[in-house]
This record gives structure tokens, C-alpha cells and sequence, in this order.
């Protein structure tokens, strides 16, 4: 007789897994390093900024009371904050300028015959040039002294001094500057891709180049519009450095951040500063809601 | 989704609990040094280069004398964010670190730092400048810096005031303008008024084609001390004293300086060196901490005078002073070899001659500062000036009776946000567009309300 051996036990049987299966694991296990970046990273540490909005912590004593909303009512009866919030929002106004201007530069640039290039390298450099280095120019050519500005125009204006207007004036200058380089790449990569065409037939039907504009290049160029007005008002209620470098504190040119930097962080309030940041992060949320809600509008169709 | 909704609440409360858990054990247990123990130590520090090059140089010479001693030194460039380093670090404090006169009482008060009383024989504190000692002392009870028993730092260099004039530019606008004028005087201080005379007489000159600037900007703090008004009505800070005639005159005086033309608009302080280099400015204001920069940035002769005194009754010259210190971590596990640093660094008479050399501070040491650094012991050639380095040395004696300094006003409070949105107020002042009174009357009361929760702050 055969002894059985027990030994021996047939591999289980393994299921194979079906292609879809496969493929959907495939890509959990490629989005799982931004997601869990995404949760160590950043959703942590909002949530933990949005509970100690709520406590007096003092990091180098390291103690903490529940103080409820007394952070959050306390920023509002702020002057500062208020003025703060004002002044980035007026900030803001540099991104529809600079867009505009970027739009009507790719226009130019794709109807130039030549020198194209040579000008298209010149209006982006700023793009690519420290932003330090162009407040530090900009700050000179703002200067009351014997400032570019002022020079060419012959006027006495204190532009980095206590007027709030003219500080933020000259801010939304410099940023228009900047930023005109790259709404102008965007832009005049779009209009090459439009065809000729479109603007053929509108010539045939009798528009002129103002209904060329209005009736297609803008249709066309909507969705990078909305691409460069949402990224630069996010970027821009996050403003920091025009505050203290260009500014250079001054209260004409403090922004949100600048508020939370100084009166929360460098103050050693940290509860403070979370509750000025959480209202910060409302404040960007409620804005970019409302932008996607009114997305439509920049889903125009060519007439 | 509950199951991601319950991971999320889970991580930060993770989080939020690891966050807020206490650091190391603090302790003010004497620890004597031990010449037989291996130590190492951390040092943080901010500055230049230059400064942490001159800094390595001397905690190598420490560790040539205390060969079982092993120093870490590293440094911040900027000093903002050196102080928020150094309060995200409270609960891993660095063993040795700087502390700032605007952070001082928030760490004196904290626990956090280590009293250098047991580790002090008299004989250390007796060569040192009273001040340099007295300005680190803290009563826990009043919560009062510059009073008490117990000292929470040794001092890295004492900063008076001074205004400093180019004597090279001011000698040929006499003579190309023929002015019947004589260079300042260093030891007996103008009065505001006379001050204001003596700058007009440069108004509008020029220099190479270019016009000169009497005065770069003029030092708020040194105008409100010297005319006989503080901040507060005393030094624990609770109480305003802004709304005195004597306060709003200072203002006023410093204000008025800019809309007559006599100084640079405010806001191009911030380059006021660099213009002063230039012979944009003919004055302009420095600290002992100040010279190697002048000495390295400047292609002519410059030297100090006191702060002009007010017109205000009982009114005597007084700078403002900026400090720093060495403070030590009381949770440090290396506290001896720590205050052993701070101690040869604070108080040893090589640092503060190799200090005076390098133009980084005047001596803590009075006897060396008196007797050596004002009479250019070692020093030659343009590393002699300024030549009236007794005006610091007037400031922080106060032997004299008309040379006196104070502390900057963020050094007595937790923090600087009363100071600065004072500050922030007068920006009207000083372009012109409000009078001080006006701008105090309105906001006197706001600043008393920023006082107070200061004070809270500090418990």
C-alpha cells in the first residue's frame, strides 16, 4: 500500500487578476504618492491649523487654553487685518491688466513678420528673472528722489511712502510688468492654433478686426484666460514678498500674509496666526468657487 | 468614505498631539563644569560671513582652552527668521543661542533659559559694565526685565546709538561754501533747535554736481528719550505715556526734520548706508556693532557725536541701546560646557579685544573699553575711527551727565506689535499729512488697549 504524503499540499489555486482589476491598481498605486503627500503634507496640517485656530497656543511656553472664536473675532475688530485684506484684493487688479495686456501682445507678436522671436525672448524675461532682483529695480525706478518715474514725468510723488494708493499703485505696475511675459506665451501659443480660417470667413461676412477680436480670438482664448485669471488670484492672495520687500512694510502694501507673518507667527501667536490663516484659506476657497461657478463665461463660442 | 473620514481625524490628531507635546525637562540645577567630561554643544547664532567667521574663530580659540569641549556652530543670515527658528525650536532648544532685546522677556519668562546668577563670581561681574549685567536681569514676580535676581543672558555686545557725520564731505561744503560753521561738538550734545540750525546751514549745498542731504533719517527712540518722554509711564510697560506734550514734540521734531528738507523722506531709511557712502547723506546714525561695515563700505573720515537733547525741561541726551545676549538652555544635557562658552564669549577680556579689533562691539569690559578701544589700543590707520568712540562709551557709562541711553521700547514688552502699529500711525506724521498730536490724540487709547494685551500675553 501507498502511504499518502501528507506533506505534500497542492499550491492554492491563484486567481488571476483580470485586466481591469490589474489596471485599476496600477494606477491607485501611481496616485497614491501625491495623495498621501496631499494627507501628510497638507490636509494634516490644515486640520491641525484649524484646531489650534481655536486655542491661545504659545509655542515657547507650550501651553494652550480652548479660547473658542476669540481668535476669529479678534482679527475682524483688526484694523490691520482689514486693511490688509483690502490691500490684496486692490493687488489683484495687476491680473486682468496683465492678462489683457498679455493677450493683445501675442496678437501683435503673431502678426509681426519678423523679429518675432527677438521680442517674444524680450517680453518674457521678467518671467524668468528674480522676482527680488525686480522689486529691487522697481523700487528704484519708484524711488521719490530721483526715481526713473518721477524724472521722466517731472512729478514730486512719495510713491514708497505713506499714501496707501501710490504704494499699491506702484505695486500693481511692477506686477503687471512681470507678468505680462507669460500670459503672452500662453496666449500666443493658443492663437497659433487657431486657424486663419475663422478670421477669413468673419472678412467674408464683412467683420472688421475689432469683430476678429471680440468674435473670435476671444471665444478661443477663453479657457487660458480662465487658466491664468484663477492660478494668478490664487498666487496673488498669497502675496508675500511685494509686503516686505518691495514695500518694505509699509502699511500701503501689507497683504494678508504680511499680516500673519507679523502679528501671528513672528509674535509667537500661533493661534492667532492659524485663525488669520484659516480665514485665508475660506477666503481663496470662496473665490475660486465662485470663478469655476462662472467658468461658463469663458466657455464663449465663436459667432 | 467613513473609513478615510475616521483615517483623517486619526492623522491629525496624531499630529496635533505630537505638535503640542512638552520637549525636554527643564532644570536650574547648578551643573559645575567638569574638566574631565567630553562635551558637545550646539551654537546658533545669526550674521554676515564676516560675523561667522570672526564667531568661529573664537569658539576655535575656546576649544584650544577647553579641549574636551566640542562646539557646533551654525548661523541664520537674517534676523527675523532667526527669532521664528528659534520659537519653532523651543522645544529642542539649541544649547547656546543669541537672544534678542525685542525677545528677551519672552524668554527670560519662559523657564526655558538658564540664570547665570550661580555661575557669576563677583569679580566677573565687576569688570563687566553695570548695564551689560543689569539690562539681563528678570523679576519673575513683577515680570520686569532690568530688575531682579536672576540673570537670563550675558551680554554678546551692548548697542548705543550714535549719529555719525562724513567729516570728509562736511569739511569741503565749509570750505567750497565758505560756511562759518564748526565740525560738532563730540562730547557736549546740541540742543534739538540747535541742531536744526546746524543742518540748515547744509541745506541744498552740493557736492559734485549732486545735491547733499543734511540728514539721512532721524532715530524716533533717541528723539523721544532725549526729550524727556518715554513709551510707558515706567518699565513694566503697562501704561502709555505717549500722550505728553514732551512725546508729541519729539514726533513732531523728527517729523519736521523730513518735511523741511533737512532729512531724506522716511522711507528711503532703509538704504540710508548705502547713500551715506555715497555722499548722498551727511549724517546719519550708527552702533558700535556698525564700525567694520563703515570701515569696510567708507572711502572717507567719519566720526560720532551724542544725540541732540530736547528743548523740553530736563532734557538730557539719550540714545537708544539695542542689546543682545547669550542664553543658555536650561534643558540642555551640556549645560556647564554651555555657560562656559557664554562666559569666555560674554566675559573674557580675548573676545572683547578680538571683538574691538574686528569692529564687531565695544568691550563689555569697562576698564578695556575706557582705557583701550576709546584710545585705539592696536587699531591704526582708518580702523581708528570713528575717533569719538568715547560717545559710546558716554552712553552706556552715564558718568556724565549729559550722555545718557536707554533700551529700545519693544525690549520691556512680550512683544513688538503695541510698537510697531504705534509706528505704523505716524507714517501720516511724517509725510506731513497729519500733526503728531493729531495722530496721538486719535489713537492713544488703541495703543493703551495693544499694551495691555501685550501685557496679557506675558501672563
Amino acid at each position: 500500500m501507498y502511504e499518502l504524503d501528507l506533506k505534500y499540499k497542492p499550491k492554492p489555486h491563484r486567481k488571476k487578476l483580470t485586466d481591469k482589476v490589474s489596471e485599476a491598481l496600477h494606477g491607485y498605486a501611481f496616485v497614491a504618492v501625491p495623495v498621501i503627500g496631499f494627507l501628510v503634507f497638507t490636509l494634516s496640517a490644515l486640520g491641525f491649523s484649524f484646531y489650534m485656530s481655536f486655542t491661545d497656543y504659545n509655542p515657547i511656553k507650550g501651553t494652550y487654553t480652548f479660547v473658542e472664536f476669540q481668535n476669529y473675532v479678534a482679527i475682524f475688530k483688526e484694523e490691520f487685518f482689514r486693511t490688509a485684506f483690502f490691500n490684496t484684493v486692490i493687488m489683484l487688479l495687476s491680473i486682468p491688466i496683465g492678462t489683457f495686456l498679455g493677450l493683445l501682445l501675442a496678437i501683435y507678436l503673431k502678426k509681426l513678420a519678423k523679429g518675432r522671436i527677438v521680442l517674444m525672448i524680450l517680453y518674457y524675461l521678467p518671467a524668468v528673472t528674480s522676482s527680488i532682483a525686480i522689486m529691487l529695480v522697481f523700487r528704484d525706478i519708484f524711488r521719490s528722489d530721483g526715481g526713473l518715474i518721477n524724472t521722466l514725468f517731472g512729478v514730486d510723488l512719495k510713491w514708497l511712502g505713506a499714501d496707501p494708493w501710490l504704494i499699491k499703485i506702484a505695486i500693481i505696475v511692477k506686477n503687471v510688468w512681470a507678468s505680462v511675459g507669460g500670459s503672452m506665451i500662453l496666449y500666443f501659443a493658443v492663437l497659433t492654433s487657431v486657424p486663419g480660417s475663422y478670421y477669413e470667413a468673419g472678412k467674408v461676412c464683412g467683420a472688421n478686426a475689432w469683430h476678429g477680436f471680440v468674435d473670435v480670438t476671444m471665444p478661443m482664448t477663453n479657457a487660458t484666460t480662465f487658466y491664468i485669471i484663477t492660478t494668478g488670484v490664487m498666487t496673488g492672495l498669497q502675496n508675500y514678498a511685494d509686503s516686505t520687500v518691495f514695500a518694505q512694510g509699509l502699511p500701503g502694501g501689507r497683504t494678508i500674509v504680511y499680516y500673519i507673518w507679523t502679528n501671528g507667527i513672528n509674535s509667537a501667536q500661533y493661534g492667532y496666526a492659524s485663525a488669520a490663516s484659516m480665514i485665508l484659506v475660506l477666503i481663496i476657497l470662496v473665490i475660486t468657487v465662485i470663478l469655476f461657478k462662472f467658468s461658463s463665461v469663458f466657455r464663449g463660442q465663436i459667432k | 468614505m467613513k473609513k478615510i473620514v475616521t483615517f483623517l481625524m486619526i492623522l491629525v490628531l496624531l499630529f496635533s498631539l505630537t505638535a503640542c507635546t512638552p520637549g525636554a525637562q527643564t532644570s536650574q540645577e547648578y551643573e559645575p563644569f567638569d574638566p574631565d567630561k567630553e562635551y558637545e554643544i550646539d551654537f546658533l547664532g545669526w550674521g554676515g560671513v564676516a560675523e561667522q567667521s570672526n564667531f568661529q574663530y573664537m569658539i576655535n580659540q575656546f576649544m584650544k582652552k577647553y579641549t574636551n569641549v566640542k562646539v557646533f556652530y551654525s548661523a541664520i543670515s537674517d534676523t527675523s527668521t532667526y527669532s521664528q527658528n528659534l520659537i519653532n525650536r523651543a522645544n529642542d532648544l539649541p544649547d547656546i543661542f543669541y537672544v534678542p532685546d525685542w525677545d528677551y522677556i519672552k524668554w527670560a519668562d519662559s523657564g526655558k533659559l538658564v540664570d547665570f546668577t550661580p555661575y557669576l563670581d563677583q569679580e566677573e561681574i565687576d569688570k563687566m559694565w553695570d548695564m551689560s549685567i543689569d539690562i539681563f536681569r528678570y523679576d519673575e514676580t513683577t515680570k520686569t526685565v532690568g530688575t531682579g535676581d536672576k540673570i537670563y543672558g550675558l551680554p554678546k555686545d551692548l548697542g548705543p546709538l550714535a549719529l555719525v557725520y562724513n567729516k570728509d564731505l562736511m569739511l569741503q561744503l565749509i570750505e567750497d561754501y565758505n560756511l562759518d560753521v564748526d565740525l560738532p561738538s563730540n562730547t557736549e550734545p546740541m540742543t534739538f533747535t540747535e541742531f536744526k540750525n546746524y543742518l540748515s546751514e547744509f541745506k541744498g549745498l552740493q557736492v559734485d554736481g549732486s545735491e547733499v542731504i543734511p540728514l539721512a533719517y532721524y532715530d524716533v527712540q533717541s528723539a523721544v528719550y532725549s526729550n524727556n518722554a518715554n513709551f510707558y509711564t515706567d518699565d513694566s510697560a503697562t501704561t502709555s505715556a505717549i500722550g505728553t506734550d514732551n512725546f508729541i514734540d519729539a514726533i513732531q521734531f523728527v517729523a519736521d526734520l523730513s518735511t523741511s528738507g533737512l532729512a531724506a523722506d522716511y522711507s528711503t531709511s532703509g538704504s540710508s548706508f548705502s547713500r551715506f557712502a555715497s555722499n548722498t547723506y551727511l549724517f546719519t546714525w550708527m552702533g558700535p556693532w556698525d564700525i567694520a561695515t563703515f570701515w569696510e563700505g567708507l572711502s572717507f573720515e567719519f566720526d560720532v557725536i551724542p544725540a541732540p537733547k530736547g528743548d523740553a525741561e530736563g532734557s538730557v541726551s539719550c540714545a537708544s541701546i539695542g542689546t543682545v545676549a547669550y542664553g543658555v538652555s536650561a534643558a540642555s544635557d551640556n549645560k556647564a560646557a554651555a555657560v562656559e562658552l557664554a562666559k569666555y564669549l560674554a566675559c573674557s577680556e580675548e573676545c572683547a579685544k578680538y571683538n574691538y579689533k574686528l569692529g564687531q562691539a565695544m568691550p563689555n569690559i569697562e576698564e578695556m573699553a575706557v582705557d583701550d578701544w576709546v584710545n585705539n589700543v592696536e587699531l591704526d590707520g582708518i580702523y581708528q575711527y570713528p575717533q569719538s568712540k568715547q560717545v559710546f562709551v558716554d552712553v552706556i557709562n552715564e558718568a556724565d551727565d549729559n550722555i545718557f541711553g536707554k533700551s529700545r521700547p519693544y525690549y520691556y514688552t512680550y512683544d513688538k506689535i503695541a510698537y510697531d502699529a504705534l509706528m505704523d500711525k505716524f507714517n501720516d506724521v511724517w509725510a506731513g499729512l497729519k500733526t503728531a498730536r493729531q495722530v496721538i490724540e486719535e489713537y492713544e487709547e488703541t495703543y493703551q488697549q495693544e499694551l495691555t494685551k501685550t501685557r496679557q500675553r506675558l501672563g
